[in-house]
């Protein structure tokens, strides 16, 4: 009869704590999916980079925290959340005790390449100088690359914002050279990039963002 | 009109010893081995010099720095640079052997052409350019003062006109050897030969005889120039009126100077397509060129026919070659005006030491003096980078030219009405030797 007590009072403890492992399940997957679907991103991201490196845009690996924007014009397939994403995705909780470890990816480095100082070529192979800086907007897309275009040893040189999906990189392994789709009168004629005034990015007429 | 000052005796020298001097008024000849180690010292100093203008941003772009790191190194090295100058001025004037420091100074520039090609992160590279702006602080007057000591006040200006003439062959052989490096081996080699061009002039600094450099005579007639009167000299030369107006003109000056060639040289960028590079490199080598063969002479025609008349010529110069560059739109053209770019930077180059020399005479200060017009050169030039940038990019470059041409008429106007003769006697045919 103690026994039988004892049973079902174990029985019990353990229905109620199944009953709470359910709810805590429940309430997870929709986080479950955000995480699986960031992760998802992240992963797909890299494998677009490493699929397709002469694509019109270089992804930035997205944080955690900010979503995709929607506008991106790629040929990569929607994310799918759960078949490419890591089986059991680090829950916030676990993060914070210091048992999951970092996500990182690991990329080749023939596919990788740093881009500031770059000499850029026309299309027809003239040198059109270097790209010293980009900009960036609000979303953290790349919207222009300054060229520091023409002089000779520094002097005379001139700072043109070039709409960065004119900018062509190789796909044959080393990415010494960018191209810009521009010509060099087309360049030289071009307002001169001014920190503190409106930028007048080369290449494309953008609808105004 | 030669309104004659005399020499600015704000120090008690009515006692002044000439014990170890007796031939001290007569044409001195110093040896030829001294002479020629003067020539190759001032070829090779330049040599070194070079490297460190524009070759420093193209390497740092190459070493992928970003552009606000390489502008606080640019702009830390033009700080040190400007209030370096009186501090350097007044080691030259306390060094009881000039060579010595002048050779410590080459030595430190040496070393940091090496530290910035050989580890370029961020602390040497600042390390670097701060001992190559304080060394080049104190070699600027010790050169001035090594040729005063050897040739003397009566020859001075043809020596300074020989020491502009090999610096501007050694700037132009420099920057053409450089380039080349830069292009066809990398722009970390530049450096290297930079720093390899320390050891030559080293060679020559000691090729010349010590006791033929009278350290008394340059640092102008007083043996006992300590660091405490530093201060009372500094206060004694800003009470000298010539020298506060020839102050003022080379502020007016390079005011007007150091901003033309930058804001033309991006105008003939977008004027002309395929050529626009050689006819800037055309524009840099031309007034080299023109400064080595003009400099000799100029210094020649200060000692016969005194000062004042070169001053007005170079002014006008500037004045007329920033019309040009507001008027001229054929970029070919560019590379013609800037021989008048020549003319002045011929002119000034001698002048400015040779009329500090004549001003600072009998005082001991005449690297304190060289500090002093050093710093009014150094806000000239910064303030006209700035100023001519802003009124370039806001009103445009026809704006920004007129506005150079019209501050060197000023200073034009303030050298003919206010600016005395500093020559001691212009028609003096004292000076045979050089």
């Amino acid at each position: 009869m103690l026994k039988f007590k004892l049973a079902a009072q174990s029985l019990r403890i353990s229905r109620r704590s199944c009953a709470l492992a359910v709810a805590a399940f429940a309430i997870s997957i929709p986080f479950e999916n955000l995480a699986a679907a960031t992760a998802g991103h992240a992963i797909q991201g890299y494998r677009t980079l490493l699929a397709q490196p002469s694509q019109e845009q270089l992804q930035p690996a997205p944080s955690r925290s900010v979503p995709q924007p929607e506008t991106r014009p790629s040929t990569a397939p929607p994310p799918v959340p759960s078949a490419n994403a890591p089986r059991t995705p680090p829950r916030n909780e676990d993060l914070a005790r210091g048992r999951e470890g970092t996500p990182a990816t690991v990329v080749d480095e023939q596919q990788l390449g740093s881009i500031l100082g770059k000499d850029v070529l026309s299309q027809s192979g003239e040198n059109m100088g270097r790209i010293v800086d980009i900009l960036v907007d609000h979303t953290g897309q790349p919207r222009a690359a300054i060229i520091d275009f023409g002089g000779f040893l520094g002097l005379g040189t001139r700072k043109i914002a070039v709409n960065w999906r004119m900018l062509r990189f190789q796909s044959n392994g080393k990415m010494d050279n960018v191209v810009v789709d521009l010509t060099r009168d087309q360049l030289r004629v071009a307002p001169i990039f001014k920190p503190g005034e409106p930028v007048v990015i080369i290449g494309r007429a953008d609808a105004v963002q | 009109m030669n309104r004659r000052t005399p020499p600015n005796s704000g120090y008690a020298n009515g006692g002044a010893s000439f014990a170890f001097e007796p031939k001290e008024n007569c044409a001195r000849t110093p040896s030829q081995a001294s002479r020629r180690g003067l020539d190759w010292f001032a070829f090779f100093v330049a040599d070194v010099q070079t490297g460190f203008g524009p070759f420093v941003a193209a390497y740092l772009t190459a070493q992928k720095w970003t552009q606000v790191d390489i502008g606080f190194i640019l702009t830390v090295g033009g700080l040190v640079s400007l209030a370096g100058q009186i501090p350097g001025g007044a080691i030259v004037d306390a060094a009881r052997s000039i060579q010595r420091a002048a050779a410590l100074a080459v030595l430190a520039i040496g070393a940091s052409a090496f530290a910035l090609a050989a580890w370029p992160i961020f602390i040497v590279v600042l390390g670097s350019r701060i001992a190559q702006a304080g060394a080049s602080c104190v070699l600027g007057p010790a050169m001035a003062a090594i040729s005063l000591g050897l040739v003397g006040h009566d020859a001075i200006g043809e020596r300074l006109g020989r020491n502009a003439s090999f610096a501007s062959i050694g700037t132009g052989l420099a920057a053409v050897s450089m380039g080349a490096s830069g292009y066809y081996l990398s722009s970390r080699a530049v450096f290297f030969v930079a720093a390899a061009m320390a050891a030559p002039a080293l060679i020559a600094l000691f090729r010349m005889n010590p006791s033929e450099i009278h350290s008394a005579k340059a640092h102008s007639h007083d043996p006992q120039s300590s660091p405490s009167t530093m201060t009372s000299g500094l206060r004694n030369l800003l009470g000298n009126a010539p020298l506060r107006i020839f102050a003022g003109s080379v502020l007016l000056f390079q005011l007007a100077n150091a901003g033309m060639l930058p804001i033309a040289a991006s105008i003939v960028t977008l004027r002309s397509s395929n050529l626009a590079t050689v006819l800037i490199a055309g524009a840099l080598v031309v007034p080299q060129f023109v400064v080595a063969l003009l400099s000799p002479r100029v210094g020649r025609k200060a000692q016969k026919r005194g000062r004042r008349p070169l001053l007005i010529a170079g002014f006008g110069a500037l004045a007329f070659r920033g019309a040009l560059f507001a008027f001229v739109i054929n970029p070919y053209l560019f590379v013609v005006v800037q021989l008048l770019d020549g003319i002045s930077a011929a002119v000034f180059g001698v002048m400015v030491p040779l009329i500090i020399a004549d001003i600072s005479r009998d005082t001991g200060h005449f690297n304190l003096a060289q500090g002093v017009i050093g710093c009014a050169v150094g806000i000239g030039a910064a303030v006209s980078t700035m100023l001519f940038g802003y009124i370039s990019d806001h009103f445009g470059s026809y704006a920004a030219f007129v506005t150079m041409s019209g501050t060197a008429a000023a200073g034009l106007a303030m050298v003919w009405l206010a600016m005395p003769e500093t020559c001691p006697n212009p028609m003096s045919k004292i000076a045979q030797s050089y």
